[in-house]
């Protein structure tokens, strides 16, 4: 699904969600289903969402009084503002709660096609924010892709709708996502600062560190921007190597964005021998953007 | 009177716990002390020449040693290129937002990467009394 979006906004992607926020707001993820948007390092708005299954609307307000209370934000509920209106088109359940300061204010919605409930929350006693909450949350995708997308900071990736997150760290220079699947573990990496890694190290060492194995079959392009590794061991070793309680099979590749003098790497580990096809998506969705 | 009263610790004043927000922090200004010495080398990285706290007890044992003047033990932090570009922008004036801001794009990070990396790095120079927070 491709929307043609305003040039002042970017597509951030997290989790099974999308949404279109001004550009020059910062991201931070706070939670697997949490993100907190920042204007020049002040946080103006942050959004939870959770599945919580078939609600139903007798209990609807009950229900939202208690996960609101659980945000410990005190706040009491209000008639939905007529600047998010547009919100009871899109959410078959809307609920608003304003506090005694401008910031403590927010709402619960409810989607009724995927089962999903987001708690939003304005930070930000700007005014102009009403009208980029309501947009937000009008523009809000959480159902209907088969894909899940994967898009914060500069980089952006797709995974297959199967695939589940376990884990990610923003750390300084290193940005790594992992993916749990059917069959294998999923790594994704991205290194910054490249040309001083590879000043330092060569690409075949920065693959196997970040493998974190050296028994890996490497195979480089000639002019050392992608590497490919493999390894696919023998029975015995097979054994060897899950008595160590450590997946025998990987699958993983690590290239240079030399423009954005970027590395990025996708790992895979299994028990099972990894189809080649199966990466393909996050090889070739796997970008900066 | 029990004899671990007298080398019982007395308990400490109980003080009033400050909480700064997030903002606030990056909203404080770092400047650097100015009785520590620094200079740039040939390749361009700085380093920082401060002397090492040392506890009383080693001080005076130092004193019946050197009875003419004590020397001031002193310990050089040598910065890379990242930090060296963090110890210029310490200048007493630059606020910790604005020196993300700036280490961001010359490091090719993004602004949350920075904002670790710098603070971080703050809080190490901070924790050694080379700058002071203002």
């Amino acid at each position: 699904m491709t929307t043609t979006l305003p040039c002042n906004q970017v597509t951030i992607g997290w989790n099974g969600i999308r949404l279109a926020v001004p550009a020059h707001w910062e991201t931070i993820v706070s939670g697997p289903s949490h993100l907190i948007f920042e204007d020049d390092f002040n946080p103006v708005f942050q959004i939870r969402w959770k599945k919580i299954g078939p609600l139903s609307p007798q209990k609807w307000q009950e229900k939202c009084d208690l996960w609101w209370q659980q945000l410990g934000v005190a706040a009491s509920t209000v008639k939905l503002p007529s600047e998010l209106n547009k919100l009871t088109d899109k959410f078959s359940h809307t609920r608003y709660y304003q506090g005694k300061q401008a910031m403590e204010s927010g709402g619960i919605c409810y989607c009724d096609h995927c089962e999903t409930l987001f708690f939003f929350q304005q930070l930000s006693a700007d005014s102009n924010l009403w009208k980029m909450t309501e947009d937000l949350l009008c523009q809000l995708s959480c159902h209907g892709a088969t894909d899940t997308l994967w898009q914060i900071q500069d980089f952006s990736l797709t995974t297959p709708g199967q695939y589940s997150l376990t884990g990610y760290t923003f750390k300084t220079g290193l940005t790594r996502l992992s993916f749990s699947a059917a069959n294998y573990d999923l790594h994704i990496c991205r290194l910054a600062q490249a040309s001083n890694r590879l000043s330092t190290q060569s690409l075949e060492d920065i693959h196997l560190g970040l493998a974190g194995t050296k028994d890996l079959q490497l195979d480089e392009n000639k002019n050392k921007t992608l590497s490919c590794g493999t390894r696919a061991p023998s029975l015995t070793r097979q054994l060897l190597l899950r008595l160590r309680r450590e997946k025998p099979f990987i699958e993983s590749r690590l290239w240079l964005l030399e423009d954005s003098d970027r590395l990025l790497a996708c790992i895979a580990y299994s028990k099972r021998p990894i189809p080649t096809n199966d990466l393909n998506l996050c090889y070739e969705t796997f970008k900066i953007v | 009177m029990k004899l671990s009263r007298l080398f019982k610790k007395k308990p400490a004043a109980p003080q009033a716990k400050t909480t700064i927000t997030r903002t606030e922090s990056l909203a404080c200004i770092p400047e650097k002390i100015c009785t520590i010495s620094w200079h740039k080398q040939e390749n361009g990285e700085v380093i920082i020449e401060y002397p090492l706290p040392l506890k009383p007890f080693f001080i005076s044992i130092a004193r019946r040693f050197y009875k003419t003047e004590e020397p001031t033990l002193t310990k050089k932090l040598q910065l890379d290129s990242v930090g060296t570009k963090v110890w210029l922008l310490v200048d007493g004036s630059t606020d910790v937002k604005t020196i993300i801001k700036e280490i961001a794009p010359w490091t090719g990070l993004s602004l949350q990467e920075a904002e670790l990396s710098v603070t971080t790095f703050l809080r190490e120079l901070g924790r050694r009394g080379l700058i002071i927070i203002k």
